[in-house]
């Protein structure tokens, strides 16, 4: 394993990198995430070594690679990697929270992704927004629906959903990608502001809406209500059915929104998008950023530091060189060793 | 009248519900394939297909049973062919590659027992990041997708003299399993402990059941079945790639359920998964004869085994269908 | 059991957990550092070295140290294996020439996304030049626009984005050609049939690689040019056909299925496109009783095992599809930056080993033997025979079909 000097040798004449930014702006996100925690941490402790973890992380990436600090490119792959995983963890949480878990938020990806490219294609770019919709929140309905009336595990009921949503996604066009030569929509996924694509602001935008949702609203309580014990919650005259309704729909529209997302990037639409991989990173992500599977604890920006921390990871990866192959067994036993570290902070604790 | 409203009719219906509607189903597809698909060539094809994943589906019913999930079968059974394929390949004979392999997977289960029993950490979660660890080794250790065809010759060698014998080698096999652990499962003190610790595990721990040494255990025998799994993988299909094995993980959950083993623990026979991976196989191998178009073959599979669990869910009463805290 | 007591226990559990875990990492490590001829992972990469070094294949030397990055798409397909290692030793090889070299390669997991990303992260990484193999074509055409912008000179490796080279930085392709496979096995395939019946005509059951990649759709749309526009043939009728995954164990059910749904008489040729697809056609088919097929089943990768058993007469043809793209890839790298001008093209030239066009089989045989000496699986570059085992048949894309179109189903009865 060989550690890459930063150094990078320029030609003369040759830019390789163009428009340093004087701050990192991920890294001033990171920062004013953490501070956030810091100040109002209140129960769950795992927080804070997640905070001191991605210090420590961020440190060794500075000292090693001083162009993390400047570079716009390595900036952009940071959010270009974040935004997509960022808003299915939000959703991820969000079902998790409630004390269930979502499996088909990958699959939707890669539905949301190929169908809107293919309705462009065919029928025009504007009904893509309504169509790709429809389709993703009746999967969520779906998956709300026979949790809430039929009773089904969540489990099951998500894998059904996932299930319908890879059969169709591989028969819109059999499996192939569809190009795109839309301007506006490329436009979209180069624009950026300073380094921060426009794409992220949507993400930014959500993670700080949805804060706030579920810790000052009546439908954000009602929702640790229901995670916490259902049928405490019941009794007290919160409507379950429909929170939990409400969960699995924002997660399935939030998909969407990461299907549109990813077609802005590649200006194309990718049926193999998402999938498996997607979902999986989303839990570990959510998992690493505290949420616990069986429900009731856990925010939002906890889950936003734990998506942060685990593209951080991945760039380092990337950086020292090693083998990409050993990227899943980085991941297993990052998931394994934090849980392990949050399971025995608690039974210290108690 | 009088038989449809007496009892039993009803609760025989609700035991036997899947067998009932596996039988249904094999008639209309004999119907709808004019009897071809009835013969014995392509019976004996399918059943000694469908081994592989029944044997990995009494793996993952044993677990389920327990109230718990492993995630990582599908993946332990790739890392035990690509470390056989290494070790036999470096010259080491077939049994040694067996046995190193067979260590190998023995290994994970352990970690996989040890984190399901000593911690409070969900079997998903676990089972996610041995699956992800033993993926990635997977890949690591196999160089080349590799055709072995070694282990096939000496078995079909072997079972010679009975006509088939080759093919129906795995089936025995997978009959062998199936009895030993339904023996387990019914007949001893384990199982009835690993039913007890799946329906409900606070009152088990206070009866005295060990509820640590069953988890762990539980684990310890998927690994077992894993590696037998894998070995009739091996010999009934000789061929490693990359991607080996990814498509049996869902299915292994899905055949239990179909079947109709509660997802939660502690209800449920063997016998009900191994019907559910009959049906997964046979579908497929319908969908195959009648010649459904390659584009919407996924899209009607995924259906169809979507409505499957649906039905075979609704069939269970709604009291079991979840589990309140 | 005092609560101390238990923590520990509990402790010396997760120790225990901890080294298990590091013991099943330690016996995958040393079981891969087992290769097929002795203790050692680069065992076949070596003997390449010695071979191709010894052979004089010409190597430009690098005027200064370069920083060469190279994304690949994805890992899923046992071909790819190849590919990424050839990249590795090659650029083993290159980093003792001259001023060396420093590689850094990233896998995509065949997500397009992620390679963009992967290819953000690598551009700001300073390199001299990207080196880049596209999981899929259309979606990976911004890279071009961040290569102009990051003034880094593109490569693309045996796959193509859609933009064409020689706009921009996008320096070269140096690709396979796809169409041309498709049509030379459709060419190969109506020969063989006319061999068998007299005349152009049979049934075919056909075994795809995975649906919808590119090299699939590129293919399927050569083989329907060959066969339905540049010629008229009617009678070869292609009755079914599935994607096996370019994995034996998903293609083997599927040739079962095949086989009880056209029984004898039905059926003239099994069409799979992939060697490691075809070995379990032969055993079943041989199992199921029809040894009529033998000797008409085709592939594609030429790898060694599949070889022999065209060579036996098992298996009719195979057309190469070589994962060997380290040399070309690193010697129009190093020479455009050394400061010559290249070709905006460079095809890879693709064999096709039959064995009753008469003289290919002793090449055949040869090139078997010269790889089992050499440790390799798939036969190299370096045993040439190009002009022999080229299939005369025309390249690139065919008018009729733009990408975006749905995927020809070639002659597949309904």
């Amino acid at each position: 394993m060989e550690l890459r000097r930063s150094c990078s040798k320029l030609k003369p004449g040759q830019v390789a990198i163009s428009n340093l930014t004087p701050l990192n702006p991920f890294l001033f996100l990171m920062i004013l995430l953490s501070a956030h925690r810091i100040f109002r941490a209140k129960d769950f402790l795992l927080k804070h070594n997640l905070i001191i973890a991605l210090a420590i992380l961020v440190s060794l990436m500075i000292v090693l690679f001083p162009e993390f600090l400047f570079s716009k490119g390595i900036l952009l792959s940071f959010f270009h990697m974040c935004t997509i995983l960022g808003i299915l963890v939000i959703g991820q949480s969000i079902v998790l929270i409630i004390g269930g878990i979502d499996l088909s938020n990958g699959s939707i990806v890669g539905l949301a992704s190929i169908l809107g490219a293919w309705v462009a294609l065919s029928h025009g770019v504007s009904i893509i927004l309504v169509v790709t919709f429809l389709a993703c929140v009746s999967l969520g309905t779906l998956s709300g629906l026979l949790i809430t009336r039929a009773s089904f595990p969540p489990l099951i009921a998500t894998l059904v959903s996932m299930s319908i949503a890879e059969g169709l996604t591989l028969t819109v066009t059999g499996g192939a990608p569809l190009a795109l030569n839309n301007d506006a929509l490329s436009w979209f996924g180069v624009a950026n502001v300073g380094g921060v694509p426009v794409y992220s602001m949507i993400w930014i935008g959500i993670v700080i809406s949805l804060y706030v949702v579920l810790s000052k609203t009546v439908f954000g309580r009602h929702l640790y209500a229901v995670g916490g014990s259902e049928r405490t919650s019941f009794v007290c005259g919160v409507d379950t059915s429909r929170i939990k309704m409400m969960a699995y729909m924002i997660s399935a529209v939030l998909a969407w929104l990461g299907g549109l997302i990813y077609v802005c990037y590649t200006a194309s639409g990718c049926p193999r998008a998402g999938g498996f991989l997607y979902m999986l990173d989303s839990i570990s992500a959510s998992v690493i950023g505290g949420l616990s599977l069986y429900g009731g604890r856990g925010n939002i920006l906890d889950a936003t530091l734990g998506t942060m921390f685990f593209a951080l990871l991945y760039m380092m990866v990337i950086f020292l060189n090693i083998s990409p192959v050993l990227d899943a067994a980085f991941r297993g036993i990052l998931l394994l060793v934090v849980v392990l570290y949050a399971f025995m902070k608690e039974k210290r604790k108690s | 009248m009088s038989l449809l409203s007496n009892g039993k009719l009803k609760s025989f219906v609700q035991e036997y519900d899947i067998l009932l509607m596996f039988a249904a189903f094999l008639v209309a597809i004999t119907a709808i394939t004019g009897g071809s698909w009835l013969s014995v060539g392509n019976i004996v094809n399918v059943v000694s297909r469908v081994a592989v994943l029944g044997i990995l589906s009494i793996a993952q019913c044993a677990v389920i049973l327990s109230g718990q999930m492993d995630l990582s079968v599908s993946s332990c059974l790739a890392l035990f062919c690509s470390i056989y394929s290494v070790v036999f390949l470096g010259g080491y004979g077939i049994v040694v590659a067996l046995t190193i392999s067979s260590v190998a997977i023995l290994l994970i289960g352990l970690v996989n027992g040890m984190f399901a029993s000593r911690t409070t950490i969900p079997a998903f979660v676990v089972t996610l990041g041995t699956m992800m660890i033993a993926h990635s080794m997977h890949l690591y250790v196999l160089k080349v997708a590799r055709y072995l065809p070694q282990i096939q010759n000496a078995i079909y060698e072997f079972m010679k003299p009975i006509p088939k014998g080759g093919e129906l080698f795995a089936v025995f096999i997978w009959i062998a399993v199936f009895l030993v652990v339904s023996f387990m499962l019914s007949s001893t003190r384990f199982g009835r402990y690993v039913y007890a610790v799946g329906g409900n595990e606070k009152v088990s721990f206070y009866t005295g059941v060990p509820v640590r040494k069953i988890k762990f255990l539980v684990y310890m025998l998927s690994s077992a079945l894993v590696c037998v799994a894998s070995f009739v993988f091996l010999y009934k299909f000789a061929n490693i790639a990359p991607g080996t094995g990814e498509w049996y993980l869902l299915d292994t959950i899905a055949a239990p359920i179909i079947g109709g083993v509660y997802l939660f623990g502690g209800r449920g026979k063997l016998w009900k998964a191994v019907m559910g991976a009959l049906f997964l196989e046979i579908l497929i191998n319908f969908l195959r004869l009648v010649g459904v178009d390659p584009y919407i073959f996924s899209a009607i599979k995924g259906t169809i085994i979507a409505i499957g669990v649906i039905v075979s869910i609704l069939l269970t009463p709604s009291y079991l269908r979840t589990r309140t805290r | 059991m005092s609560e101390k007591e238990v923590t520990r226990r509990g402790y010396l559990k997760y120790a225990g957990a901890g080294i298990a875990a590091i013991a099943v990492a330690g016996v995958g490590y040393y079981a891969g550092r087992m290769g097929p001829a002795g203790p050692t992972v680069t065992t076949v990469t070596e003997t390449v070295a010695t071979t191709e070094a010894t052979a004089g294949l010409p190597m430009t030397a690098p005027k200064r140290r370069y920083k060469i990055v190279f994304s690949n798409g994805e890992m899923a397909d046992p071909w790819r294996y190849v590919f990424v290692q050839d990249m590795e030793n090659w650029s083993k090889k290159y980093r003792e020439m001259g001023a060396g070299i420093d590689f850094i390669w990233t896998n995509a997991l065949s997500d397009s996304a992620k390679q963009l990303a992967d290819c953000e992260t690598l551009l700001a990484m300073g390199p001299d030049a990207l080196i880049l193999s596209p999981y899929e074509s259309a979606p990976l055409d911004p890279v071009l626009d961040k290569c102009n912008e990051a003034n880094v000179p593109l490569f693309c490796i045996d796959r193509e984005i859609s933009r064409k080279p020689g706009t921009g930085m996008y320096i070269q392709a140096i690709i396979m050609d796809w169409f041309y496979s498709g049509r030379a096995r459709a060419k190969l395939l109506v020969d063989l049939l006319t061999q068998k019946n007299g005349e152009p005509k049979g049934n075919v059951v056909e075994i795809d690689g995975t649906l919808g990649s590119s090299p699939c759709v590129e293919y399927s749309v050569g083989i329907e040019d060959y066969l339905a526009h540049m010629n008229d043939f009617k009678d070869i009728r292609i009755l079914d056909s599935r994607p096996g995954d370019w994995d034996g164990a998903k293609a083997q059910p599927i040739i079962e299925d095949f086989l009880t749904r056209f029984p004898k008489g039905e059926l003239d040729a099994i069409f799979s496109h992939g060697d490691i697809m075809s070995l379990p056609c032969v055993d079943t088919a041989k199992r199921m009783g029809r040894d009529e097929l033998l000797g008409y089943i085709t592939g594609q990768d030429c790898y060694v095992p599949w070889l022999e058993k065209v060579s036996s007469g098992e298996g009719a043809f195979s057309v190469e599809c070589p994962p060997y793209f380290g040399y070309a890839a690193f010697e129009s790298v190093i020479q455009y930056l050394n400061g010559e001008t290249l070709p905006t093209k460079k095809l890879i030239p693709q064999r096709c080993y039959t064995n009753w066009i008469p003289g290919q089989k002793e090449i055949l045989d040869e090139h078997i033997a010269a790889c089992k000496a050499q440790g390799l699986d798939y036969p190299n570059t370096e045993m040439g025979n190009y002009e022999e085992l080229i299939v005369d048949v025309p390249e690139e894309k065919p008018d009729w079909w733009n990408y975006g179109d749905p995927v020809p189903s070639s002659n597949l009865v309904k």
